[in-house]
């Protein structure tokens, strides 16, 4: 009897696991993009969720070892690549930051966002998709229900400061400081 | 002071002036009803210049009328014809009863009937030749026209001099511009 | 003989009284017979009355809202400083347009982006186009011919990423209007700003696509349904008379009036030149033929259809507070065929009213004449209720996708949910909190504006879809 139900609750499990490879992705991290650079002291987190499904969401500051204590990553000097790298370096520990919150989609697309304070670092946001089960544990009578993540996305983000010499790029290509300096030579010749 | 003196005075300046008022609007009405009739002769000699035939009455002079609200009847039946001061109420197209519902609370002045003929006559030369066309009658109605306002349950009816020529009936709208 | 003379006294004093009022009564014959016809107020009114509040086109030119940019991604919206912060900026312009001379390059979509979403930036915005040229002379800028590259314009910008310069945005372009005075006129500005619940992020930040357009990201509200009732309720029929008295003046009493079945009534002078009709909910709507004529411009149209208005129902009886705003105007047409229509919509305890069939007061403006006129205005009974969280507004829209989609008349092959919602996503422009006028009541409602101007509404508190406008 113990072991029709213990082929029973794997066969289960096995259907729900195969179910969720047919129907994979319900969970896609929009913000932060994955690999991705942000000036901020403030991180927006939005998952879309495309399925009727339950999702939970952690944000992690990568730390790493620093004497006897754990710290920001420095990210300073940090690039995409440094960013790629680093999603499967081993030097960084995750530090969840306050509690991982449950979001469920109760319609066909749904978006689960929040904003979360941060300071320069590294910082990984999880989404998983989660999957209740009946699981037959070894000497119980009935099966019983089990929460099973069935997806995990991530997304990586280095949090920076903005350096003053990076500000007022932005018109520079108009060549403003030529065209202004002719402007105040031909005012000056004509005043 | 005399006031038995002043009182003379005062009646005979006030019989004066109602004589010369009242002479007055004597002679206004009788040069107005002489205007009317000049020009109902004027344009009955244009139309006969113009080869029409004019074997109809030209009324004179009518009297200031409101519009009037009717209430509409869609059942089937005999059409009920109805008058308001002497004037037939006619609905077109046919086959709709009606009420009257009320009138409107002012009256405006309503274009002597040559000035109608006059106007008959400018819309048909549009159409062609007026030669050897005869208006056989021409009289003041009231009326309502349900052509393009099919679902009204109540409209408004108004002076109209209805001018029949060759036996086809014209309606012109009575109130001047 | 006494007896004798005091009768005769008598007969005198009563053929004096006789003969007076046959007098007065052949006079009044003798007038009415020249014509004179009779005398009727509403001919007065063609004159405005003093009693009659006509407010000015400036009341109504009030900006939108203010966005508050501060280079991090995030972003604060406020609606109360809208007009001081326009003031701020125009004082600025006025400033320098009265010493310096500018340069006007069109900016890129890129540079666009970078400068609103990576560097503090303020902008200020109306809520419908103005043309450019009289805007500055309204408000006292000095303006060279290079301003007319800027036809019509909807905001304002100051931006760090440019402090030298302003921006004017409008029609899906934006200039950068570059001072030779080089002064730095947008930090002064930008450094007070300071941020307001509830924080806003960009629809492309949350949803992931190119979209600049803004959105909550939490808020909470005190809206709750209240009754209203329109401003006719009273006496349905009597108003409707007056306002076709206040349309067709003396030509009142010998329009066709019209009543059908339900009690709505209709009024048309001549074969449908001019028509009003009253509806018995309260709505009347006023049609004459459009006239050609030369273009009066922006601001005495809109003075023009506010005089209107104000004569043909009213802008209502507190003279300190307007209670409507200019919501939209649009042109059509150009040269003599040019037409602006103008939409005011009523506030109420500094919310919008809003309603599926339009809003309170459409006038249209042609050649300096109305020719289009619709009025439905409520009195509104507005009730609130305990601070409470809303419907999430981005869940609003993802979940009402679909239906968003199908009144767009979007890609109707699409056969997967996410692309319906990245069609609605993109075209997504706006989402602010609001009353609609339902059948039941006045129910606080997410107001979604989409490219297009389309507004759909949601409950502000349950996300259900509660109607859209048919525009």
């Amino acid at each position: 009897m113990r072991k029709i139900g213990r082929i029973v609750s794997l066969i289960l499990v096995f259907a729900m696991l195969a179910t969720s490879f047919v129907f994979a992705d319900a969970a896609a991290i929009v913000s932060p993009a994955a690999n991705s650079i942000v000036y901020t002291d403030t991180l927006l987190v939005s998952v879309k969720v495309t399925e009727l499904k339950t999702i939970r969401v952690s944000v992690y500051a990568e730390r790493v070892v620093s004497g006897d204590k754990l710290v920001n990553a420095d990210v300073s000097k940090f690039t995409e690549a440094d960013l790629r790298s680093a999603a499967s370096s081993s030097k960084y520990t995750d530090v969840l930051l306050g509690e991982a919150a449950t979001y469920t989609n109760t319609v066909e697309i749904g978006f689960y966002t929040k904003q979360i304070s941060v300071s320069p670092g590294l910082y990984k946001v999880k989404a998983e998709t989660l999957e209740t089960v009946m699981e037959w544990p070894e000497g119980a009578e009935e099966p019983v229900e089990k929460t099973i993540v069935t997806e995990t996305k991530t997304s990586l983000v280095a949090v920076k400061k903005k350096p003053v010499e990076e500000k007022q790029q932005v018109f520079q290509n108009n060549s403003t400081g030529a065209v202004t300096f002719i402007r105040k030579i031909l005012k000056g010749l004509f005043k | 002071m005399d006031w038995s003196k002043a009182k003379n005075i005062i009646i005979a300046v006030l019989l004066a002036a109602n004589i010369l008022i009242g002479a007055n609007y004597i002679g206004q009405n009788v040069r107005e009803k002489q205007r009317v009739r000049q020009a109902a002769d004027d344009a009955v000699a244009f139309l006969q210049q113009e080869g029409m035939t004019v074997e109809a009455r030209i009324p004179q002079q009518a009297e200031k009328l409101p519009v009037l609200f009717l209430r509409l009847q869609r059942s089937e039946g005999e059409l009920k014809e109805t008058t308001y001061k002497g004037l037939s109420i006619i609905v077109e197209p046919g086959g709709t009863g009606f009420e009257i519902a009320g009138t409107g609370q002012q009256a405006a002045e309503i274009m002597p009937a040559a000035e109608a003929l006059l106007k008959l006559y400018a819309q048909l030369s549009e159409q062609g030749s007026v030669k050897g066309k005869t208006v056989e009658n021409i009289d003041l109605v009231y009326l309502l026209s349900l052509e393009e306002v099919s679902y009204a349950a109540q409209d408004t009816a108004v002076p109209a001099w209805r001018i029949t020529v060759d036996g086809q009936v014209y309606y012109v709208n009575a109130y001047k511009d | 003989m006494d007896g004798r003379t005091k009768k005769l006294e008598k007969l005198k004093n009563a053929v004096i009284v006789v003969l007076f009022l046959t007098t007065i009564l052949l006079l009044n014959l003798t007038w009415r017979s020249e014509g004179s016809g009779s005398f009727r107020l509403p001919n007065v009114l063609d004159l405005i009355s003093p009693d009659v509040w006509v407010p000015d086109a400036e009341e109504f030119m009030v900006p939108e809202r203010s966005i508050y940019g501060f280079g991090d991604g995030t972003f604060s919206v406020s609606s109360w400083n809208a007009p001081d912060d326009l003031e701020t900026v125009l004082s600025l312009i006025r400033k320098e347009s009265g010493s310096a001379s500018f340069l006007i390059n069109e900016v890129t979509p890129e540079q666009y982006r970078e400068m609103f979403t990576g560097y503090r930036t303020l902008k200020v915005s109306f809520s419908y186009l103005i043309p450019f040229g009289e805007f500055c002379d309204r408000c006292g800028i000095n303006r060279s011919s290079s301003f007319d590259q800027v036809g019509s314009f909807d905001s304002f910008l100051l931006s760090e990423a440019a402090p030298e310069s302003f921006f004017v945005e409008g029609g899906g372009k934006c200039w950068r209007f570059i001072s030779d005075s080089e002064e730095d006129v947008a930090t002064p500005v930008l450094s007070t700003m300071i941020r307001l619940d509830p924080v806003c992020y960009t629809a492309g930040s949350m949803f992931g696509n190119e979209n600049l357009s803004l959105l909550p990201l939490t808020d909470s509200n005190v809206l709750a349904d209240s009754s209203w009732r329109s401003e006719a309720a009273s006496d349905v029929e009597k108003a409707g008379r007056e306002m076709a008295e206040s349309v067709f003046g003396e030509n009142f009493d010998f329009v066709r009036r019209i009543t059908d079945s339900v009690g709505n009534v209709t009024y048309m002078y001549g074969y449908g030149e001019k028509t009003l009709t009253c509806l018995k909910e309260g709505i009347f709507e006023y049609k004459t033929e459009t006239a050609e004529g030369p273009d009066p411009g922006f601001y005495q149209s809109l003075q023009t259809a506010i005089a209107f208005t104000a004569t043909h129902g009213g802008w209502g009886s507190d003279r300190r507070k307007l209670a409507y705003v200019l919501q939209s105007a649009k042109e059509t047409g150009s040269g003599r065929n040019k037409s602006y229509t103008f939409e005011f919509a009523q506030v109420e305890g500094g919310v919008l009213l809003f309603a599926e069939d339009g809003p309170a007061i459409t006038v249209r403006v042609s050649g300096s004449e109305v020719d289009y006129y619709r009025r439905a205005v409520v009195e509104a009974n507005v009730q609130t209720a305990e601070l409470r969280q809303t419907a999430d507004a981005a869940n609003v829209i993802a979940g009402n996708s679909h239906l968003i989609h199908s009144v767009l008349g979007g890609n109707l092959l699409a056969a997967s949910s996410d692309l319906e919602f990245s069609f609605v996503a993109q075209k997504y422009r706006e989402a602010s909190a609001g009353y609609i006028v339902s059948e039941e009541a006045l129910k606080p409602v997410w107001v979604i504006t989409m490219e297009g101007g389309t507004k759909f509404f949601f409950g502000l508190y349950d996300a259900l879809p509660l109607g859209f406008t048919r525009k």
